[in-house]
């Protein structure tokens, strides 16, 4: 197989490592991580190949995922990692750099009016979701 | 009567009703008073989980400072979601000095965080009273009624703040329902996720996830499923009324908080079931029969 490197933005991946404060190169790609996942099913890129991404530069094309948002922060991964690197750090940084662009990921006050929910789970989509 | 101070969250009082109002009955019943905070704000949800940011926690100081005005050094939480972010901000304030000095700075209109309160959840509580004392104030037992247990996410990971010593195996929800007369039973699925926040927009996630979970208690010969989390609650009692509408012939499954049943068994007359009487008329003549 041939791999060939593109020219990656690096300001990026330490970005990453640093809102994060997860080192996705410790990753030995075990897969526990996608195996816990109670949502892989619905992702396009599976919770480890996201480290291997990473360590790829493949950053564009992380932000570019459904992944990241659709990861709910439940731990999981974190709890079965052997190198105890929580996943959730690292979509949550992902996550970020976006919303700091000021992407909102939909229209919460819209969303918000299709039913009446519990105030942690609003609060939190206008954490998660919206700049 | 024992007090403690406590911090009920938004969502206690607006979807969680049922769970406030039964907790603070039955701990009462118990010799224990939960005394609300007399201000209180968002303790900000979800923690944040970004190492760079620290505004998000600022709800969750305030409301720590809000603790410490009472004089007292223990915070009792209910909700799953607030217990996790107190919990998790009040040990980064402990523990990261860049944190604890930016906050402090960004509250100068406050007295200082001490970073002294000790938060505890529900269940603490219901530790330090004991199970066999709980078990001694049943007066109307479960009837071996079978209860799957679910506990979600936040009160178990990450480890180090779960309620419960084994966050992948845990056994305190089981042993509370033993107490009570019911017959916990063991499922897959119990400390599986819920869905979450994503509940609010993308409702198909939440019911595949929720399917799952209450497919698995019942083949493991659950009767009823209880859960402590407000919105674990929700969400699978959502997962419930779109599966039956897509769905007729799906035979729900009762849900109750925890302390829901602990109140059928222990102040059985005191208890308004209202919102569940529909869906849980079975269980619920069983259980008062
Ligand atoms: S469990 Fe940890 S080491 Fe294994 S693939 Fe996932 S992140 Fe990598
Ligand atoms: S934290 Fe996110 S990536 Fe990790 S198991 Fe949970 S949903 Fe999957």
């Amino acid at each position: 197989m041939e791999i060939t490197l593109k020219k990656t933005d690096i300001t990026l991946r330490d970005k990453i490592l640093k809102i994060s404060g997860e080192d996705f190169n410790k990753c030995y790609q075990c897969g526990m991580c996608t195996s816990g996942c109670p949502v892989a099913d619905e992702m396009d890129i599976m919770p480890n190949q996201v480290n291997m991404m990473l360590m790829l530069g493949q950053f564009e094309e992380l932000l570019n995922s459904q992944t990241i948002w659709i990861c709910v922060a439940c731990f999981e991964c974190g709890a079965r990692c052997p190198h105890n690197i929580d996943l959730a750090k690292i979509n949550e940084a992902l996550r970020e750099i976006k919303i700091r662009e000021n992407i909102d990921l939909f229209n919460i006050w819209e969303t918000a009016s299709t039913g009446e929910f519990p105030t942690i789970a609003l609060v939190a989509s206008f954490r998660k979701f919206t700049s | 009567m024992l007090k403690y101070n406590y911090f009920p969250g938004c969502t206690l009082k607006t979807t969680g009703t049922q769970l406030e109002e039964t907790s603070i009955k039955v701990l009462q019943q118990l010799g224990v008073e939960l005394v609300e905070l007399p201000r209180w704000h968002c303790c900000g949800t979800v923690v944040s989980l970004s190492s760079d940011s620290k505004i998000h926690s600022a709800g969750a100081i305030r409301t720590l400072i809000r603790a410490q005005e009472t004089g007292d050094n223990k915070l009792v939480t209910i909700c799953s979601v607030c217990y996790n972010t107190l919990k998790r901000v009040n040990e980064r304030f402990n523990t990261d000095e860049d944190f604890r000095e930016t906050l402090i700075k960004f509250m100068d209109d406050e007295e200082p965080y001490e970073g002294k309160i000790i938060v505890l959840h529900l269940v603490d509580i219901i530790r330090k009273i004991g199970l066999d004392n709980i078990k001694d104030a049943v007066i109307n037992p479960l009837k071996g009624l079978k209860v799957a247990c679910y506990y979600g996410c936040l009160l178990l990971r990450p480890e180090e703040f779960s309620i419960d010593p084994s966050s992948e195996s845990p056994r305190i929800l089981e042993d509370i329902i033993a107490s009570v007369g019911g017959e916990p039973i063991e499922f897959p699925q119990k400390i599986e996720c819920c869905g979450s926040f994503e509940t609010v927009h993308n409702p198909t996630q939440i019911a595949a996830m929720g399917y799952r979970i209450i497919e698995s208690a019942r083949k493991n010969g659950a009767e009823v499923l209880t859960t402590m989390c407000p919105l674990c609650y929700f969400n699978l009692d959502r997962t419930q009324k779109i599966i039956k509408k897509t769905n007729p012939s799906f035979l729900p499954l009762p849900l109750f908080y925890h302390t829901e049943l602990m109140a059928m068994a222990i102040l059985p007359e005191e208890i308004s079931l209202k919102e569940n009487v529909e869906l849980n008329s079975t269980v619920l003549e069983r259980i008062y029969s």
